[in-house]
């Protein structure tokens, strides 16, 4: 195996992940075994992997409760729509229609978190009196914020979105930080509309009160 | 993250495969040497690919080299010039027969309930390199000129996407992705090579 063709091929990525077929796997091996810049790009690229995976472990998860709580407040809409009809109307017709509906409304809802989510970091170090300018995706996509703040003092945060109006839209309880200096806040896009907000993260007290935390200004503009 | 801040050669590569092989079976001491030192640290990435506990990872490690030296010396290298793929070979066979070993013993003791086995908790000191390692990555994160190029390292190492797939979604070319990738690596060595020297100042 030629050394240019380890770096077109993306081979040392596709090593250090595991899924490589056993002969390509060990056509690669036989080349680093004996290549020290193949040995150092491996170690760098598994490192950062790592890094990378050990800086937002949290939101993954965050991401798939918020799913579920999602999923679950439409099945609750589903339940109430047919509970309503069939008092209503009390014929099956109706209702067949009806919860055909909510299960295209549910699978709906499901479809856009699914998408690949985008990621913004949003620091105080930067100029926190500007905001920070975002594009708002153009389709149903979870935006995950990075924000950095100090995480060591309490176990739970609560992280909640202010409109320019001084309105809170969006809140969510219980997060966990990602590591001793920031915090995961996974957003659908589909909460938000094109405007500035701020990101206010609070911590949250033994006795459920909140102490604010950290402040981020951004600037979300129309995508396409 | 040991070989990041190593300046590597392999300076040790002297004498081609054959060569090596040739001289270790006339008996030259240094020659087994040399063998050890060129294949060591690809020998370690191999099985610390497949292998998280490092005291198994040190035992496949020395046994890979003694089994090594021992066919070498006997004659059992059928293609002495691929002597690297027959160095790796041994390294693959022996991870997979730990793992068999492994999973006779797990058979072995799973009829016995009361039996417990703590599980290994990362050491402090690897907690505190997990933390550090982390806030790098941060740092090489937030220094990215787009968000764009900070979705397609998350996407790639994250989510384990596939290279043309975040291309096609992020309506990027080959070129671009390789340059963020590549972009991202350098810096992730250079912040860790300078962190790594100030801690030693």
């Amino acid at each position: 195996m030629q050394h240019s063709q380890i770096e077109e091929q993306n081979l040392i990525d596709r090593y250090v992940r595991g899924t490589m077929p056993a002969a390509e796997r060990a056509e690669v091996e036989a080349h680093f075994v004996d290549c020290a810049e193949c040995q150092e790009q491996l170690d760098i690229a598994k490192s950062l992997r790592q890094a990378i995976r050990e800086s937002s472990a949290g939101w993954g998860n965050e991401q798939a409760r918020q799913r579920e709580r999602q999923a679950s407040r439409w099945r609750w809409v589903a339940i109430a729509a047919c509970a309503g009809l069939l008092m209503a109307l009390g014929t099956s017709a109706v209702l067949l229609l009806q919860r055909e509906r909510a299960r295209s409304e549910l699978a709906g809802a499901r479809l856009g978190p699914e998408l690949a989510p985008v990621v913004f970091g949003l620091s105080l170090s930067r100029n926190a009196a500007e905001p920070r300018d975002i594009t708002l995706p153009g389709d149903s996509r979870w935006m995950i914020f990075l924000a950095e703040i100090d995480a060591t003092r309490y176990l739970r945060y609560r992280a909640s979105v202010i409109g320019s109006q001084g309105k809170e839209i969006w809140r969510q309880d219980g997060l966990q930080p990602n590591s001793p200096d920031s915090i995961s806040v996974a957003i659908p896009s589909s909460a938000l509309q094109p405007g500035t907000y701020a990101l206010a993260v609070s911590g949250v007290q033994p006795d459920g009160s909140s102490i604010p935390v950290a402040r981020f200004l951004f600037r979300l503009a129309a995508g396409k | 993250m040991g070989g990041v801040y190593a300046a590597r050669r392999m300076e040790v590569a002297g004498s081609s495969d054959a060569g090596l092989v040739s001289r270790i079976r006339s008996g030259e001491r240094p020659a087994e040497d040399e063998l050890v030192q060129r294949f060591s640290r690809g020998v370690s990435i191999i099985i610390g690919q497949s292998l998280a506990d490092p005291s198994a990872a040190a035992d496949v490690y020395q046994e890979t080299f003694r089994l090594a030296l021992l066919k070498v010396r006997g004659g059992e290298v059928r293609e002495p010039e691929r002597l690297a793929g027959f160095v790796c070979g041994i390294a693959r066979s022996l991870v997979i027969e730990h793992f068999r070993v492994a999973a006779r013993f797990k058979e072995r003791h799973e009829a016995e309930p009361d039996r417990q086995f703590p599980s290994p908790e990362p050491s402090p000191l690897d907690q505190l390199l997990r933390k550090e390692r982390a806030a790098l990555a941060r740092l090489v994160l937030s220094e990215l000129p787009s968000d764009r190029d900070r979705t397609i390292l998350y996407r790639f190492y994250l989510e384990d996407g596939e290279k043309d797939d975040i291309c096609a979604d992020l309506g990027i070319t080959a070129l671009h992705f390789n340059q963020v990738i590549s972009r991202a690596r350098q810096r992730y060595k250079k912040i860790y090579e300078s962190m790594r020297e100030g801690r030693k100042k």
